[in-house]
């Protein structure tokens, strides 16, 4: 798989921590694809330029799925406590976990679990959008709803291909 | 008197939240030992007044790891209460969804949660002695055991559309049917799963014979058995009557699952918020059985599929036609079941019914007042009990879980370990470590198995801001 993919995470039922689904759909829209349906993932799709994919987390088993693609942008959820609406982040495979796995499994985990098993991990990125409000609702609040297009705009900037993305640093940078 | 005490908390590599204390007496000698259930969750209580039509999507959520087992065992017991038999169609494909389910829980059990200490060593050092130090030592085999478990959650979600708590199983039996795209797409991964699972097996083997001493004594002890049989009194997973039988392997009872409370009863210890069932006739503690893969396959005369039974004979052979006792077996029996549910998939999808459109029977019913019915789950038998009253509210649930059944052999078997490395209070944590691994030869699902109804062990503390005791209310 020579394809970037891109990877939302979230969960659709807790308001903006379903963003990334939202998004994800934006830029299958934009891109020619079928927008992705309640409990869709995208997954078994018929291969495309980009995979565009939504999961509620990561899990171990996904590795297979991603395994040498391109690039590898994971969209997410960020709290209010991080100030920056749109938070874009170089990310490289964590050092080796600490103990053995959680029900949490963190994107730079994902990487490090990639590079164990193919030996490298693609180029990654984590691009994190602000959510607002967390409740057991399936609508975005309006401040959040009003990052979608523009984080959409960030994730088709960072698999256009041949791109430049020196720009991007270790440092997240508010985009 | 007990001296000192050793506590391990928590109990890593399982489901769920335990802890064990070992009790030392004055000369540093084990006196005593205990594996502690501290969680409590109480779901039976609050599906009461819920429809009964529910409670397989309710009664799953129980547990992530085997939600299929509830899905399954709760629809069966709606069958019961509707009165109504599935078509044949929905019967294979809750099987299937079954079958489906042991894959990724046995796959996962082996390799992720046993396997490092069996292929990395009970005394390598913990920061490595995890499934991350499984796949640095062995990436390739790792990356395998991750498709295993993968086409199990395939399986799961090609039938339920989700790979945890999925809605398919639903009262007189399943939304869906299979399509012949799924069933193909299934059928092409199976023999190079069964490659996988016959190399976990070769794996195992491998490590048995270079130890096989500490095989066979490690948490050794007789017990009785319990596991569900086909009429041919062969291994049946979906289906079939409950056998027990005792230490030498004869059999002391085979009955209906709806009769369950006729042989089994259940024991309450203080100290655990795990009950502890037992073979009601010969009483407590010595009614004692084991369930779960060694339970089963010590009361099985056969298994149904060719590979899986060409094991079976060569795991009959440990104890010369005897029930096997060591608990490492667990670990053997579990991988042999994992041969027979990929085995079973491949019989299940060479069934032309399979893709029928007939998956659901909705009526003529003869309504009842109460459903009962059993399966086994990867850990052990599972069996649900709903009483309903005359709107179809559930009345009283009552859940009796693998891990419970497990509870004291779990305890023996963690006691047995203590005793036979744990000798005063500084003790290597290698030697700690083998006090987890009994409990783990047991895959226990704590989660699940902490459903107690009636009056449970508890006690109450009311402490005042000045730190003094006020109050303490125990029952």
């Amino acid at each position: 798989m020579t394809r970037p993919v891109v990877m939302g995470l979230g969960n659709p039922d807790r308001g903006d921590d379903g963003i990334a689904f939202h998004v994800v759909n934006r830029l299958r829209r934009r891109l020619g694809s079928r927008p992705l349906g309640d409990g869709e993932t995208g997954l078994d799709e018929p291969r495309a330029n980009a995979a565009l994919l939504f999961v509620r987390q990561l899990v171990p088993e996904l590795v297979l799925d991603v395994g040498g693609c391109s690039r590898l942008i994971f969209v997410d959820a960020h709290v209010p406590a991080e100030p920056r609406a749109i938070v874009c982040a170089h990310i490289r495979p964590e050092s080796r976990p600490a103990s053995g796995l959680t029900h949490a499994l963190p994107p730079e985990g994902f990487l490090w679990l990639l590079q164990a098993f193919a030996g490298r991990a693609p180029e990654s990125f984590l691009v994190s959008v602000r959510g607002e409000h967390f409740d057991f609702t399936r609508r975005l609040s309006p401040a959040s709803a009003a990052l979608v297009d523009p984080a959409a705009g960030v994730i088709l900037n960072l698999i256009r291909p041949n791109d430049d993305h020196r720009s991007f640093t270790n440092h997240p940078r508010e985009v | 008197m007990t001296a000192q005490k050793i506590t391990i908390e928590p109990v890593t590599r399982i489901e769920g939240h335990a802890r064990i204390t070992i009790h030392l007496d004055d000369s540093g000698t084990v006196e005593h030992s205990y594996l502690h259930i501290d969680e409590f969750r109480g779901l039976e209580k609050f599906c009461e007044g819920r429809p009964y039509f529910e409670m397989p999507q309710i009664t799953q959520r129980i547990c992530g790891i085997c939600p299929v087992s509830h899905h399954l065992a709760s629809a069966k017991s709606c069958d019961a209460i509707m009165g109504v038999e599935p078509p044949r169609a929905a019967v294979l494909l809750r099987e299937l969804l079954h079958m489906a389910q042991f894959v990724q829980s046995h796959g996962m059990h082996f390799f992720f949660l046993a396997g490092p200490d069996l292929l990395l060593g009970f005394d390598a050092d913990p920061a490595v002695r995890n499934v991350f130090g499984l796949i640095e030592a062995d990436p390739q085999l790792a990356l395998k055991a991750v498709g295993l478990r993968r086409f199990g959650q395939q399986i799961i979600e090609r039938l339920g559309g989700k790979r945890v708590h999925p809605n398919f199983a639903v009262p007189g039996g399943v939304n869906a049917p299979l399509s012949s795209l799924d069933r193909d797409a299934i059928s092409a991964e199976i023999e190079t799963q069964i490659g996988v699972a016959l190399e976990g097996v070769g794996l195992l083997n491998g490590w048995v014979e270079k130890n096989r001493d500490l095989a066979l004594r490690f948490a050794s002890f007789p017990s009785n058995y319990m596991g569900m049989v086909d009429a041919a009194g062969r291994l049946s997973l979906y289906d079939g009557e409950i056998r027990i039988c005792d230490p030498a392997g004869r059999r002391l009872e085979q009955f209906h699952p709806r009769d369950y409370l006729t042989h089994v009863a259940e024991h309450v210890e203080p100290w655990s918020f795990l009950k502890f069932p037992y073979y009601r006739k010969q009483g407590w503690p010595e009614g004692s059985y084991r369930v779960g893969p060694l339970g089963r396959l010590n009361v099985i005369d056969a298994i149904p599929t060719p590979l899986a039974q060409e094991e079976f004979k060569r795991f009959r052979q440990i104890a010369d036609g005897r029930p096997v006792e060591g608990s490492l077996f667990y670990h053997y029996a579990r991988l042999i079941e994992l041969i027979y549910a990929l085995e079973r998939i491949d019989q299940l999808l060479a069934e032309p019914e399979i893709l029928s459109l007939d998956t659901r029977t909705c009526g003529p019913a003869e309504p009842s007042d109460r459903g009962i019915a059993a399966l086994e789950a990867p850990r052990g038998t599972l069996v649900h009990d709903y009483s309903v009253d005359g709107n179809g509210l559930i009345a009283r649930a009552n859940l009796i879980v693998a891990t419970g059944h497990n509870n004291w052999a779990m305890n023996r078997a963690v006691e047995s370990v203590a005793k036979a490395f744990v000798h005063g209070p500084a003790v290597a944590e290698g030697m700690l470590n083998r006090v987890e691994a009994a409990v783990r030869c047991y895959d226990p699902c704590l989660s699940c198995s902490t459903h107690a109804i009636g009056r449970m062990p508890l006690e109450l503390t009311l402490i005042g801001a000045d730190g003094r005791v006020q109050a303490r209310l125990a029952r």
